[in-house]
Formats: structure tokens, sequence, C-alpha cells
């Protein structure tokens, strides 16, 4: 199914190392801003909805759907063979905000746009990332 | 008429050896192309007073390149970053930069230098990021094919595009490159062959992936009053946009179904005074297949969601309603970023495209795209003074 690949490690700087730390305890933190509550993706500086730039955390649910996804390759081995190398996808989180991430099972026959799916935290060589995992069709509610 | 015409045409094309050029800088070869279009203009290089300079994965191309030129004197220069929408993008800065008197011949270049001799291009490698940014990349989502393959699966779903049509563009695009002796890529390909061609990420395969060039490409905007006197047969600037969507992280964005093509094509067709239906010739920024068929729809030559029957239907072929990618692309032809379709552009107005050249020509469409479908620009050129 999947052959274990190689990425890049996930690093933190000044600006995402609370996110770090509290994905690090399974918690997915989103920007929510001061004025209004509204929720925006982790990397937000200006909150989506209403441009503001006072933002605190919040954490997320966990559950979402699949927008879309795709299935990067391998190049291929020397026996020409070339496997996927993980299931990647965008997830609509159930407060709103989108992020790129990895999809489990990397299993292309059992992906699908809109899928519901709930948080898994996934090791790298760095810092762990949020990964999500298929959940079946009546999906996870917050 | 008024004594001031504000018209611009583009009076000069220069393109280096293109493909795998080893051994030459991105600046070598910027300063090369801009030579080369001065030559075809017929202007000596001291002649030029403006510069819009880019480049690409290799960087390099900078405001230096005055120096590397002798220019003297310069009214205008400026490196211009739009990513694949920056080639048109400067054509149009040109422009601007001519009506407002600052400049008089304004060389436009672009050049990179992404493959090496040894190892594996620049697009093939992760680029070293942190923090937030890092987590993509971590992700698997290295490069821009599996962020490409996000959006083209999301018309896949929502429209039912099919992998059948993205073969249609690879396909047609290859036979157009037979004629093109510039092209990279000149055989013959099938449905069936794209459809066995590797898969990159799913569901965009080999064939579904623009090439990997070295190379520099320039195009030298004057006046239109002044190009009439030049060289070549000057290919009049009538229309331009820009459309850069911002698509928000969040519930609602329009990634994958509509593109800043839309609000690019229909600035640039009102300032043309023109509608889809008056577009003789189409060049469009081609990184992916999908990016055609997405492209298409967005400046509204046929429905939305129905770019992939568009492309199936044969309508972008030789003999088609709407000839399209006329020297291969990008994915057949050479990546020069938004310059491909611009270069194109410009010799099929000529009516110099030879073997390859369209029957009708007075009204070309170029566009370019980059990002992930973040920025898109749109330039309409002819052969034809712009009625007034």
């Amino acid at each position: 199914m999947t052959t274990p690949a190689s990425f890049p490690a996930a690093t933190r700087d000044a600006q995402s190392a609370r996110f770090f730390d509290a994905l690090r305890d399974g918690v997915l933190l989103l920007r929510r801003c001061v004025p209004h509550g509204h929720l925006s993706a982790p990397e937000t500086l200006l909150c989506t909805e209403c441009a503001s730039p006072s933002l605190d955390w919040a954490p997320a649910c966990g559950a979402g759907r699949v927008v879309t996804w795709a299935a990067p390759y391998t190049r291929p081995d020397e026996s020409g063979i070339a496997r996927v190398s993980a299931v990647v996808g965008i997830v609509e989180l159930q407060e709103g905000p989108w992020l790129r991430t990895r999809l489990l099972p990397a299993d292309t026959a059992r992906m699908r746009s809109g899928a519901a799916v709930i948080l898994e935290i996934a090791e790298t060589a760095g810092e762990p990332v949020y990964a999500f995992r298929l959940a079946g069709e009546d999906g996870p509610a917050c | 008429m008024p004594a001031h015409d504000p018209a611009t045409a583009i009076a000069g094309l220069g393109l280096t050896d293109l493909g795998k050029i080893y051994g030459r800088s991105p600046a070598e070869l910027a300063a090369e192309a801009v030579e080369r279009a001065a030559a075809d203009a017929g202007l000596a290089l001291a002649q030029i007073d403006g510069l819009l300079v880019s480049g690409g994965t290799a960087g390099g191309v900078t405001p230096d390149l005055q120096r590397v030129l002798g220019l003297r004197d310069l009214g205008l220069l400026a490196q211009i970053e739009a990513y694949g929408s920056t080639a048109i993008a400067m054509v149009q800065y040109a422009s601007l930069a001519i009506g407002a008197g600052m400049a008089s011949a304004v060389a436009c270049v672009w050049a990179d230098t992404p493959l090496h001799r040894e190892g594996p291009s620049a697009y093939a490698q992760a680029r070293p990021r942190t923090g937030f940014a890092s987590i993509a990349p971590a992700s698997g989502l290295v490069g821009a094919t599996p962020a490409y393959a996000l959006a083209a699966r999301r018309h896949m779903d929502t429209f039912g595009t099919t992998a059948d049509d993205f073969a249609a563009v690879a396909v047609g695009q290859r036979a157009w490159a037979a004629g093109n002796p510039l092209a990279q890529l000149r055989k013959p390909i099938t449905i069936a062959g794209h459809h066995a061609s590797r898969m990159i990420a799913d569901p965009l395969r080999l064939l579904d992936c623009c090439l990997v060039t070295n190379g520099g490409i320039a195009v030298i905007v004057t006046a239109a009053d002044r190009a009439a006197g030049l060289q070549q047969p000057p290919v009049y600037v009538w229309g331009w946009g820009q459309g850069h969507p911002g698509y928000p992280m969040h519930r609602g964005s329009t990634f994958g179904l509509e593109s800043g093509a839309a609000a690019s094509g229909r600035a640039a067709m009102a300032m043309a005074g023109l509608t889809a239906d008056d577009i003789d010739v189409c060049e469009i920024y081609d990184c992916y297949t999908f990016t055609v068929i997405l492209t298409l729809e967005d400046y509204g030559f046929c429905k939305k969601g129905e770019g992939g029957a568009f492309a199936s239907s044969g309508a972008l072929a030789a003999g088609g309603q709407l000839p399209t990618n006329t020297g291969g692309g990008q994915l057949s032809g050479y990546y020069a970023w938004g310059m491909t379709p611009l270069s194109e552009a410009v010799i099929q107005a000529r009516g110099h495209g030879g073997d390859r050249q369209a029957d009708r020509h007075d009204v070309v469409l170029a566009s370019g795209n980059g990002g992930i479908l973040d920025h898109h620009s749109t330039l309409i050129v002819s052969p034809q003074r712009r009625p007034r």
C-alpha cells in the first residue's frame, strides 16, 4: 500500500512554537479572532472573515471532511516500480478552516472527496504534524 | 485622433537555445535573450531605455542585468515577480510605462536554469521551510504537482472531468508541437499512451505535466506607432488583465473550480472590446493539462464545468474551433514560464508559425498562471491596429 517515504521534517519557529507544543499534546489549535470569535487556519495572521489582527488560539474538535485528495508517487525504483508515497488532501474542519494534510490510510481505493475524517497526530523527523484518518460513513461529530 | 496614441506593440522577440542547455547562468541567458529581441526588432541595445527582468527557480536575473548589457540611462528598471503570471504582467507594466512617457522601448526578459547535468531538477527538490510552511511538505505535499493534483481532483469530482479529457489536451498539444521546430517533444502520443504514462501525483500522470527547460526569452515593447517602423510585423496590444483570487484556506473557497482567469479574462476582453467569440487563437499557460481546461472555462470559451468536454471535442486542435497552444505549449514545446504562451502568441500573430500557423490569427489571447492557480494574467494581441 504505502512505501515509507522520507519527507522533510516539520520544524518550529517563534510563530508556530505554541501550535506545535499543543499538537504534541494531541490538540489542534486554530486562530480565533478576539472581536468576533471567527476561526481561521493556524498559519493565519489576519482573521479570514474580518481581517482582525487580534487573534488568540482555540482548539479544533478534530472532525472534518475531505474536500479533495491526491496521491503523489515515488520515483520508479530499479525495477521500474513507483509507489504511492502518501495520500494527501485538503480537509475542511467542522469549524470551517481548511488544512493541507496527510490522509490515512494511504489507500487510494478507499479515499474519496466528501469522506468524514478525524484528527490523528503524525510524527515527522522534527515536529509532529496533523493528519486525518477516514472515520466511516456517519463520521464523528463534535 | 488624439496627438498621443497610448497603444503599444511587441516589436521584438528573442529566444535563446531552450532545453538541456548547461553551463550558462540565468543572467547570461537573459542577456542573450534581450540582445536577440533587440536585433529581431531592428533596434540597437543602446535604444533600449526600459528593462523589466524576471527569473525562476535559480534566481540570478536581477536589475544588475542592466550592467551586464551595458545599458545607460534607463528610464524604467525593475525586477517583477508574480510567478507564472509575470511575463504577461511585464508587457502590461511596459505598456503603462510607455504610455506614461517613462520609456520608449522596454525589454521584458525571463531566464532560468532548473535543469542540472547531474541529479534532479530544481522542481523535484523540496525547498527548505520552517514553521507552518513546513507542515505541507512534511505531510507529503512536496512541489507543485501534488497541489495541482488536488485542484484537478476537485474539478473532476465536482464537474465530471475525466482523465480522457486531460489526455485530449496532452495529445492535441503534442500534435501541434510536431509543427514547431523549437518544441522539445514532437513525437505523436495517444490517449492510451497518456494513460500508460507513469503517475506523478494521482490524478496527474507524466503526460499531464509540463517539461523542465533551461533558457531565456525576451520581448521588446514599444509605442504602436514606433513598432510600425521597425523590422518585424508589429504585434499590437489590444487588451490585458490580471486576476489574483487570494483563495482563503476556509469553507467556500473556489480553489480548483475557478481561477483568476475569470476576472483577468473579463478585464482583458473589455479593454479590447471583444468577447470570447472574437478570439482566433489561444496560448494558455499549461503547467498541467488541467490548467488549460480550467482556464478556458474561466475565459468563457465554454460553460463552467464543461472544459473537459470542450477539450475532448477536438476544439483545441488544428482545424478545431479554437486553436490552442499551437507550439505545443509547456507540455510539449518548452517550459519558459509565462514566456511560453507569450512567445507563441507573438509568432502566431506575426504569421510566422510555419507548419503550425493558425489560419485565422487576427486576435490572439495569451495567458499566464502562477502559484497554485493563485495568480493570473491575460494579454490580447493582434497584427492589426486596434479599431479606435
